[in-house]
């Protein structure tokens, strides 16, 4: 009983360290593409001013919304992000609600925040915005499937391995698929690992998947009616998002934590570790987010469904097909 | 009461879950409260931005998914032509499956 | 009182038979004194099931054996004689879900077909078709079920003209023609058993199949694996539901989908008990396969849908893939169901409970719209979450519960189904988490379609207060089923696995 209470004191922690880091994150991802494409950029601090500057700009709802939709939707964008985070292990310290939600809980809570862009698109009672919406479907829809198919062959190796409780994951985490796998299985994760990377700009709305989001196309789409703090609120849910996401990429490939590798324990390898998790973030947001958006263009709607569903999925079940191969020897 | 649903490989407690939920929206709501509540109704400001020209007629919410049937064209072509609606291929299909699973469950005792 | 639990089951069948038979006297009288009685024997029938269900979960099975002197003399002479109904955990759930779902759909209807002729007809039959659903799921002999089928098909198929316009006629015959074709190869079926046994009481033949196992029985398997599947729709032979349910008034539906669980039912009642302890694992495989085409063709054919009811149509018929999904990996591990097949085979029972619950909360939601707006085709509606914001939080519910997403009951069915069926194959797990998905997809175009928008133009009714009443007491059922699932699996669901799973315990009840 005192445990959960605990739990329920740290929840907000945890909501505001995600928020802090992903603002931070959004930052240096920001100034680094800017040095990129030969220009100065912003200032690493500049999300932080961004939401402030939304939270006292006006909050104007349309004519034709429906309003309690429309203002609804922030809220719950920002709330399952956080909560998704409750469920992850951060910085390799183990899940705050480990025990009470497994991988396929955290798999359908990245629909909340999805469906409420969606909702909150089609509420606003603008064409840009509905069809923006519609897109965002379209491109959910795509890449679920990918997404499936590399969690499920994750659990599914696992389960060759005699553990309890293999969807749990604490348990994931502290079972690297690297090690369990021959060299069959190895080309195996490693295409398993790159759909995951391609999956990422997908799941955030950043190029090449960001149709739903094309500024130059459809004149901000989804969001085209928000502002003002529904705006700031959606902003957030982003940032933190962004965190969620590759916190369950490192949970599934990269769970390695630094002080049981040099012996440290207690307060100095929590630390230890928490570093080494900023800095595994890092590595992620940088190729996932950064390096692509500059390196590529945009993808038409029926060139992500294209993209999902035949290369990333064959690519996928190929992946899967040797781990399978590798689990049977 | 048993608060905990246990898979053999997993687990699930939806009431933390909504204990959770309850506390994060309300932190959500309170973040949301320093941001700045009025706006001018009735103006030009609330009006959608289409570039100041009314919306295009005929384009229907039901047709957002046009993307995934242009890609999903010979399938969905093969799809519409199982369901033709005419009563006389619904038996035809009945008497194919009741052929078919006779012939599978037939070779499934033999081997 | 113990007169009362005794002879329950028997009540169970022939209070809605009677009532149904004395409702055009109501009729003559007064409208509100039919309606009454209508709901008056629907509630006492539940009162019947409920002591049932006590009794069944209580203290295991309860033979009942109609016209002896006692209940449970099942067998005076050495071999089953009468009609007996067999009433385990599995059956009584069944019966219960089936009954209850009946009673919400009955008072929904009263204010729903208030405005149109022929009601006191379309009552008596409602009362007969749901005799002839119980009637359907307690029973423990072959014969009786034939004539039950019959009873529901007859029903169903008057009922499914009721609006009597041209297109009503059309669907109705299309469903006849079907349902006949299915009862008639049932009844081969049925036919080849009791000429190879001489009984026709189903623990009777499962006693001579473990037995005397021969080609003549995959004969009869077959038959009744193709009849059954046709009746309860799943997919290469469903085409027939959507066009039905087309036309249909949807307390009828609602009832209509509650009839293909029961008919899913007799599937696995066959399968598992009859013929459990002698089929390969073939057969399991084939209802895995047929499931997961059910999920994604019902799915995909609902995206194109701009009906309404078709579109609903095309979601129960994927929801009732994974049902088989669930209970046919369990099928393909018999006799020696283990840890993972078990869970299977309890989410896939658990699912029937929530598709019931899901498939008609927006079932009756569609009807509301139906009722104030008179428009069946979404491209027609729009902006009704101004005019009525309850419609579309129910709405909304409805789409996350159906399309399994936390902390609703769809997903902890859905959760327990895919954390069983990876571990047979993973191909499984992944295309039902996409089923799952592109459920969700349908439902977001039809939600902004309805609800999203400009304000609607048309002249708007205000839905009836009974109308919105049920469908919170289906939230109400729907929330409670996704907090506390362990709670619900526990008390109903792992019986009724356990029923299904131990064909022994099934035949030694009767013989």
């Amino acid at each position: 009983m005192i445990n959960l209470f605990f739990k329920i004191l740290l929840m907000p922690l945890i909501a505001l360290i995600g928020i802090v880091v992903g603002l931070f994150y959004k930052g240096i991802d920001r100034i680094l593409v800017a040095r990129m494409q030969s220009r100065v950029g912003p200032p690493i601090i500049q999300p932080f001013l961004d939401v402030k500057k939304l939270l006292i700009k006006e909050n104007i709802v349309p004519n034709h919304a429906v309003k309690w939709i429309f203002n609804l939707m922030p809220v719950i964008a920002l709330s399952s992000s956080i909560v998704i985070l409750l469920y992850l292990p951060l910085g390799g310290i183990e899940p705050l609600l480990e025990g009470h939600g497994d991988v396929l809980l955290v798999l359908y809570l990245f629909i909340f925040p999805t469906l409420a862009l969606v909702l909150g698109g089609f509420s606003s009672g603008s064409p840009y915005a509905n069809i923006g919406a519609g897109r965002e479907i379209i491109k959910f829809m795509s890449y679920e499937l990918p997404l499936a198919v590399v969690v499920i062959s994750i659990v599914w190796l696992l389960s060759s391995v005699n553990i309890e409780n293999i969807f749990s994951l604490s348990v994931i985490s502290s079972n690297p698929p690297w090690t369990l796998v021959g060299p069959a299985g190895f080309m195996g994760l490693l295409l398993l690992f790159l759909i995951l990377l391609f999956v990422m700009p997908g799941e955030l709305g950043l190029v090449p998947f960001d149709a739903p989001q094309a500024e130059s196309e459809i004149a901000g789409g989804i969001l085209a009616e928000y502002s003002g703090r529904n705006l700031a609120l959606f902003y957030l849910a982003d940032a933190v998002k962004t965190i969620a996401v590759e916190s369950l990429i490192i949970a599934l490939f990269l769970p390695w934590g630094l002080s049981k590798l040099l012996g440290l324990s207690g307060e100095f390898g929590l630390l230890i570790d928490t570093l080494f998790f900023l800095a595994k973030l890092f590595v992620l947001t940088f190729v996932g987010s950064t390096f692509i958006r500059v390196a590529v263009a945009r993808f038409r709607i029926n060139q992500v469904i294209y993209v999902y569903w035949t290369h990333c999925l064959l690519i996928a079940l190929c992946g899967l097909v040797l781990v399978g191969v590798d689990v049977a020897l | 009461m048993e608060w905990i649903l246990r898979t053999e490989a997993g687990f699930w407690n939806p009431l933390m879950l909504f204990v959770s939920l309850v506390i994060i929206i309300g932190l959500v709501y309170l973040i949301r409260s320093f941001g700045e509540k009025k706006y001018k109704k009735g103006t030009e400001q609330t009006r959608y931005f289409f570039s100041g020209a009314p919306a295009p007629k005929g384009i229907k919410v039901s047709d957002i998914y046009w993307g995934f049937f242009v890609h999903m064209d010979t399938y969905y072509k093969w799809l519409k032509r199982l369901h033709t609606g005419v009563v006389n291929e619904y038996v035809y299909w009945f008497i194919l499956t009741l052929t078919v699973i006779l012939i599978i469950l037939t070779l499934g005792d033999l081997l | 009182m113990m007169f009362l639990t005794e002879h329950a089951p028997a009540l169970v069948i022939a209070i809605p038979l009677l009532a149904a038979f004395i409702t055009p006297l109501f009729n003559k009288v007064d409208k509100r004194i039919r309606n009454l009685w209508v709901i008056l024997s629907l509630v006492f029938t539940e009162f019947f099931v409920s002591i049932l269900s006590f009794k069944v979960l209580g203290s295991g099975s309860y033979v009942y054996t109609l016209g002896a002197t006692i209940p449970s003399l099942t067998s005076p002479a050495g071999f089953p004689v009468r009609i007996i109904l067999e009433v385990d955990a599995m059956n009584a759930l069944i019966s219960f879900i089936a009954l209850s779902i009946t009673l919400i759909a009955a008072i929904y209807s009263w204010k729903f077909i208030e405005k149109y002729e022929a009601q006191g007809k379309f009552y008596s039959l409602f009362l007969l078709l749901t005799a002839g659903m119980m009637g359907m799921s307690l029973t423990g002999d072959f014969f009786t079920l034939f004539v039950f089928l019959e009873v529901v098909s007859v029903s169903s198929a008057a009922l499914i003209a009721f609006f009597r316009k041209g297109e009503s006629f059309e669907a109705a015959f299309k469903y006849l023609i079907i349902s006949a074709i299915g009862t008639s190869f049932l009844l081969f079926s049925i036919g080849l058993l009791y000429g190879h046994y001489g009984l026709l009481n189903m623990a009777a033949i499962a006693n001579g199949v473990r037995q005397h196992y021969s080609f003549l029985d995959t004969a009869a398997l077959s038959l009744f694996v193709a009849a059954l599947l046709l009746k309860s729709g799943s997919v290469p032979i469903h085409m027939w539901k959507v066009d039905a349910f087309q036309e249909a008034p949807v307390p009828l539906i609602v009832v209509c989908i509650a009839s293909s669980l029961v008919s899913l039912y007799l599937l696995f009642r066959v399968a598992f008990s009859i013929f459990g302890l002698v089929i390969s694992p073939i057969l399991g495989w084939m209802v895995v396969f047929l499931g997961l085409l059910s999920i994604l063709v019902g799915v995909s054919m609902a995206l194109l849908q701009n009906n309404l009811k078709r579109l609903l149509g095309y979601s129960a018929i994927a929801e009732i893939g994974y049902v088989m999904l669930g209970v046919g990996v369990g099928l393909a591990t018999m006799p020696e169901v283990g840890g993972f097949a078990f869970k299977a085979l309890s989410g896939g029972i658990l699912h029937i409970i929530n598709d019931v619950l899901d498939v008609g909360l927006l079932l009756l939601i569609a009807g509301s719209i139906f009722y104030i707006t008179k428009k069946r085709n979404i491209d027609e509606l729009g902006g009704l979450a101004h005019n009525s914001p309850s419609l579309s939080v129910l709405f909304i519910t409805g789409i996350l519960a159906i399309s399994g997403v936390p902390p609703f009951n769809g997903f902890a069915s859905k959760l327990m189904i895919y954390e069983s069926v990876f571990y047979f194959n993973p191909l499984l797990a992944i295309l039902a988490v996409l089923g799952s998905v592109l459920m969700l997809a349908v439902f977001v175009k039809v939600f902004a379609c309805i609800f999203l928008g400009d304000p609607y133009e048309g002249v708007i009714k205000k839905v009836p207060r009974s109308m919105m009443l049920m469908m919170w007491v289906l939230v109400f059922f729907i929330l409670f089923l996704g907090l506390f699932p362990q709670v619900a699996i526990d008390t109903f669901v792992t019986p009724a696995a356990k029923a299904l799973v131990y064909p022994n315990l099934y035949i030694r009840e009767v013989i």
